[in-house]
């Protein structure tokens, strides 16, 4: 069926068409064209549509596309080893005259594909969202940080004090360091907050936290939710990208016949829309309770215009941008025409901001209580 | 034979009779999570079910469908398109088993009609399913990776009589008439194959199909109708992940229930009554896995062992107790012998 | 081969040149016999007219998106030609993978859980690459041999299970792929021993002195090598060794080959062993050449894209080799496609499905080939009578390309009432219909009547559906209805012509 005559029908396909594609690219028949883009973006692997992460980027640029009237395109891979032709491809501008102003990482993940391609241009300026990357090595690059544990100890406050089982949960995308990270703020947060979630034997016989092994699959997140509710947890912290929008499937069937009200904590991007009957046109009463914000939308929207519409780069350890509560680049979110928090959680809740800002108490980042 | 089978069933009806006494003369909480488990098994099983069942009758006729995963998209795309823009449930599913059908027939014309390879046309189906769902995705809902959630979905039969009860109440007062489906589809499925004409003519296409062409039964269009039935049941088991369990189409939601339910057909020994069996054990195994998750927190570092554990389970299980024996004339295409 | 022997022009080149023949010469002639043989020029055919198909039927969808189906297969050509590095790095693995799910399908086996395999065979690799300090040209073949021997295990376990308990291969390999998985995952992660103490689950960078230095280009590493490698020597253990014919013919008919005396169990158990060692070497290579280092849940499915791979190239490893490159430049084009076109990623997927369909069915582009030959014969012996079925299949296609252009303009409208979706419907039947009437008439099939008529319905409903609630695309719907009912006269006519000229004589 296919064997060498397959091989040769392929080779003349190639040939012919290739035949074409390098007509094309060593005389270039329309003309050079100017780049009528200033920035590209490479997002992470899970893509666009997770309603937090990648999402939050994209309307960054979009915020600074509409505040400074720049261009942007960007790329979806879907796998790590792709990073790296994205990336040099941007890097490289082989379609355009003009090279981009900013190339944008979105993802821990892109570390080594970054440095390979920062190695190399060295005139063009990168930023990475979510990875630290030496600014002496590279200059070329700026690292967006953000802390995501002291965003996630606010939550978890909420969640202490709102609970009425006395029981939470936590819902992650995989168990690695990354989403520990939140999973360490947030009980940290809820202990704080609420004693019977507070030391290790409290923490093991209250909190439950599972992992859905994937960032895609909602019924995973789905089925842990069910579980942890039926276990009595009120309210879930849903960190598992795609897969967490399970968990809002979820709360939404099992408040209908609970007999305590039972929430759902958002990550990343304000979710409490998508916790109402129809998150097109959001309206009260919603089950999100809140959402863990992590600003990648500022973050991105900062760094275009630090260089693209102000032309200032940072040298040396100024590349490092940290995102954390003192400047508001994570936080959690208030939405008061959809849900009213009670006036004495809002208060406790800035108070616990207040001292960790002043440092009086440090949130851990890892998992603290089993060992 | 039949003796034997005979006493399987009284053991098995024995078996749950106990288990369900037992289940109820334990503590509330302890109900509750049985209950739970109870419901999660069945839910998890549905659309391995109703695709492996599926894959049965394609199989059974002797093309092997390694497509379910593709179709499965496609039937859970077409259904939260139709849902979303008709505003009913009920037409989304119709439009789902249309949709899985075609492909399905798609499929099987190239198999049995143009002698293609079962298994490079299935992949194809994969591939074209995955592809084709996602950018369609985009067009219908102007979003990425998932679409706007359905307000509509599937309604749940609800029992009040039995809600109150703490382990009727989580396990069987609120059910998708999907699941409930999933069981009737067993039954109706075990009569087809062994109890009417048609069931004995596509296992005899599967099994021995020179005999079939010459009692003067078409092997192509058997062959043909039990690819379409498979597509049809695989399209529904993924409108029930889209529109009846979830309530969003996104991108590749399936995450491998096509391959899983191709192992539960396997696992079931090509039978309605064993893909049910296969199917409703991997549900309970994935129940498992959260349920040691959540109640044991102790063992969170050890998550990843808690979640390959089911997967050893099946192979353990598998090695030890099931030889596995596919229709003999599976993958085969039927040439008609040239009359002289 | 001898066909091509009895041409004139090579009877009167041999005579002369036979004596001196070189082995080169040899080889050239068995290339052209070979290029000129019917067999190859069948295959060629086939192959060329399922891409071709295949990219018509991705315009079509890409149209239907609202995607330029021009510039999208410009890019994929230019992106494929001009990073030729970029389609053979993409491709090595793929040819691994590949060979591995080939081997087993020749030995009747469906190894479809090759991506554990490779995963397993990764990690061992990664393992002695970071673990040992060794001298450079041993390190990394350590590392690869280890790699091999690992993933081999993997698979050589379900091989003993499916041969001396029965035990489906297809259930356990992939049961035992998600194992695989998820072990190397904890290995690596905060809680196994060999985490590098970063935020994700990876192992430390490996010693430079296992790394497989590139060949050429950014990308493009020694796996290449090694994969090409593996070509020939899987082909020569398929088609040279004792192994590889008894491996084939327990593929072929177990029970024969019990009968002959070959003992299939061990076999079974070799094949999938052997099959699990490709995958491992594909997981090492990749390991040592581009990653660097071991990072939990790496793959992009290579090993599912490797049953794709395999049977695309018909389960011999020459076609692996050319299917996987296919793939390979498939996957570096759209990636060029995506980010200057815009077309999202899985139109690469939709194309690679449509190929792998259409290449399924040879017997499609058969029919299409005897048909076109068929309608070209009429054309020239009686173009009168040729005329109105060809006009009809051109009608066909037509319709088809318009019904389907305007149902997807409908589905982009701001509002969506019962009126649209019901145009929409219709003019979605009229595209089956059109489709079947495009095959009937180009099959010079009499029976197409009814079809025209239907189609003529269809586009006047949704001509109706239009004026009533307000589409504006009324005018091009009416007059296809027109035209589609008066084809229906004509070939209703001129079948009752026909008919009576058959009762004439």
């Amino acid at each position: 069926m296919v064997s060498k005559g397959a091989m040769a029908a392929i080779v003349i396909v190639i040939i012919l068409v290739g035949g074409v594609g390098a007509y094309i690219i060593m005389f270039n028949p329309f003309g050079p064209k100017t780049n009528p883009y200033d920035v590209a973006i490479v997002f992470a692997t899970g893509g666009l549509g997770d309603k937090s992460f990648n999402d939050g980027c994209k309307k960054g640029a979009d915020d600074a596309k509409a505040a400074f009237g720049i261009e942007y395109t960007y790329a979806e891979p879907t796998a790590i080893s792709d990073y790296l032709g994205f990336l040099r491809g941007f890097a490289q501008h082989t379609q355009y005259i003009e090279p981009y102003d900013l190339i944008i990482s979105v993802g821990f993940d892109q570390e080594v594909a970054l440095q390979t391609v920062a190695n190399e241009s060295t005139s063009q300026k990168f930023a990475i969202v979510d990875m630290y990357i030496d600014p002496i090595v590279y200059p070329n690059v700026a690292s967006l940080l953000f802390d995501e544990h002291q965003g996630s100890a606010l939550v978890g406050a909420i969640a202490g004090l709102t609970t009425t089982t006395d029981k939470i949960g936590f819902v992650g995308g995989m168990n690695i360091p990354l989403i520990n990270k939140f999973a360490a703020g947030y009980v940290f947060g809820a202990g704080y907050t609420n004693p019977h979630l507070n030391g290790t034997a409290n923490i093991l016989a209250n909190v439950s936290i599972g992992y859905t092994d994937d960032w895609v699959d909602t019924a995973a997140g789905k089925n842990l939710a069910d579980g942890m509710y039926a276990a009595g947890a009120d309210i879930i912290f849903a960190a598992a990208g795609r897969a967490g929008l399970g968990v809002f499937d979820s709360v939404k069937a099992k408040n209908a016949t609970s007999s305590v009200p039972l929430w759902v904590i958002g990550v990343d991007s304000p979710q409490m829309y998508y916790g109402t009957a129809d998150p097109t046109d959001p309206e009260p009463p919603t089950l999100c309770l809140t959402s863990m914000l992590k600003k990648v939308d500022v973050a991105i929207y900062t760094i275009i215009e630090e260089w693209v519409e102000d032309a200032t780069w940072q040298t040396g350890y100024g590349l490092l941008h940290s995102f954390n509560l003192a400047n508001n680049g994570v936080g959690y979110e208030l939405n008061s025409t959809l849900l009213a928090l009670p006036p004495a959680v809002v208060t406790a809740v800035n108070n616990f901001k207040t001292l960790i800002i002043a440092g009086n108490i440090t949130v851990p980042s890892e998992i603290y209580w089993t060992t | 034979m039949n003796q034997r089978r005979f006493f399987f069933i009284i053991a098995l009806v024995a078996a749950i009779i106990i288990g369900v006494i037992g289940i109820i003369s334990m503590p509330v909480q302890q109900q509750q999570i049985a209950g739970w488990l109870v419901s999660i098994t069945m839910q998890m099983a549905t659309p391995l079910v109703l695709a492996g069942i599926g894959g049965m009758y394609s199989e059974r006729g002797g093309v092997v469908n390694i497509g379910l995963e593709g179709i499965m998209l496609m039937g859970a795309f077409t259904g939260a398109a139709v849902t979303y823009y008709f505003d009913n449930p009920w037409l989304g599913i119709l439009g789902s088993v249309a949709a899985g059908g075609l492909l399905a027939a798609v499929h099987g014309v190239i198999c049995v009609k143009y002698k293609g390879n079962h298994i490079v046309s299935g992949t194809g189906v994969i591939l074209f399913g995955t592809g084709f769902t996602t950018l369609m995705l985009e067009v219908v809902w102007h979003q990425k990776g998932r679409g706007e959630l359905i307000t509509n979905t599937i309604p749940d039969i609800i029992i009040p009589q039995i809600q109150s009860h703490p382990f009727f109440g989580p396990a069987f007062s609120v059910i998708s008439p999907v699941v409930v489906f999933m069981f009737v589809l067993t039954a109706i499925s075990w009569y087809i194959l062994y109890r009417t004409p048609f069931g004995l003519r596509l296992r005899a296409s599967g099994e021995d199909p020179s005999t079939l062409d010459s009692a003067g039964v078409s092997v192509e269009w058997i062959r043909v109708v039990g690819v379409i039935i498979s597509g049809c049941l695989a399209g529904l088991g993924g409108a029930y992940l889209s529109i009846g369990f979830g309530s969003a189409f996104a991108k590749e939601m399936t995450a491998g229930r096509g391959f899983i339910a191709l192992a539960a057909m396997i696992f079931g020994n090509w039978t309605p009554t064993g893909i049910l069996g296969a199917g409703l054990f991997f549900g309970f195994l994935d129940g498992l896995n959260y349920f040691i998750q959540i109640y044991f927190p102790a063992l969170l570092p050890f998550s990843n062992y808690i979640a390959m554990l089911p997967f050893l389970l099946v192979v353990v299980a598998l090695g030890l107790i099931r030889k596995s024996v596919p229709p003999k004339a599976i993958a085969k295409p039927y040439e008609k012998e040239k009359r002289a | 081969m001898n066909e091509a022997k009895d041409t004139p022009g090579q009877v009167n080149d041999s005579p002369a040149t036979s004596e001196y023949q070189s082995k080169i010469g040899k080889f050239i002639n068995a290339l052209i016999a070979r290029i000129t043989s019917k067999e190859f020029r069948n295959q060629f055919y086939w192959s060329f007219g399922s891409i071709l198909l295949a990219l018509v039927v991705a315009a079509v969808i890409m149209l239907m998106g609202g995607y330029d189906p021009g510039t999208a297969i410009l890019y994929l050509a230019v992106g494929a030609l001009s990073q030729m590095d970029q389609v053979f790095w993409y491709a090595s693995p793929l040819i691994l993978t590949g060979l591995s799910v080939a081997l087993a399908f020749r030995c009747g086996l469906f190894n479809i859980g090759a991506e554990g395999q490779l995963y397993m065979g990764a990690m061992a690799a990664a393992l002695v690459a970071y673990l040992f300090s060794l001298p450079i040209l041993l390190h990394p073949l350590l590392s690869l041999l280890a790699g091999v021997l690992v993933g081999g295990f993997w698979a050589f376990v379900p091989g003993l299970l499916k041969a001396y308990r029965g035990a489906h291969e297809v259930v356990t390999t992939m049961m035992l792929s998600y194992v695989a998985i998820l072990f190397t995952s904890w290995l690596v992660g905060p809680n196994g021993p060999y985490w590098d103490g970063s935020m994700v689950p990876q192992t430390p960078e490996f010693y430079d002195s296992a790394i497989l230095p590139n060949i050429f280009g950014n990308y493009l590493h020694f796996g290449f090598i090694v994969a090409i490698l593996a070509v020939f020597g899987v082909d020569y253990l398929i088609n040279r060794t004792v192994l590889g014919y008894e491996m084939r013919a327990v593929g072929h008919n177990i029970d024969a080959a019990e009968y002959a005396g070959i003992d299939s169990k061990k076999k079974v158990a070799i094949a999938l062993g052997i099959s699990g060692g490709l995958s491992g070497l594909a997981g090492s290579t990749e390991m040592l050449g581009t990653y660097h280092r071991f990072i939990g849940n790496w793959s992009p499915g290579l090993g599912w894209d490797g049953i794709t791979v395999a049977v695309l190239g018909n389960n011999s490893p020459w076609g692996v080799l050319a299917g996987a490159i296919f793939f390979g430049a498939l996957k570096a084009g759209g990636n060029t496609m995506h980010a200057i076109a815009h077309v999202p990623i899985e139109m690469v997927k939709v194309i690679q499905g449509l190929i792998v369909l259409f290449i399924a069915a040879p017997r499609i582009i058969q029919w299409l080939i005897n048909h076109g030959n068929a309608n070209k014969e009429e054309i020239v012996k009686k173009p009168v009578k040729a005329m109105p079925n060809l006009l009809g299949a051109f009608f066909g296609l037509a319709s088809v390309f318009l019904a389907l252009g305007i149902a997807r303009s409908i589905f982009t409208m701001a509002t969506v009432s019962p009126w649209t979706l019901i145009s929409a419907l219709s003019l979605f039947l009229v595209a089956v219909a059109s489709v079947l009437v495009f095959i009937t008439q180009y099959s010079r099939d009499p029976r197409c009547s009814p079809l025209l008529l239907l189609i003529a319905v269809g586009w006047s409903t949704a001509a109706i559906t239009f004026l009533v609630g307000s589409g504006g695309l009324e005018l091009t719907s009416i007059i296809m209805a027109v035209i589609a009912f008066v084809f229906w006269i004509v070939m209703y006519m001129l079948g009752k012509n026909t008919l009576r000229d058959g009762e004439g004589p």
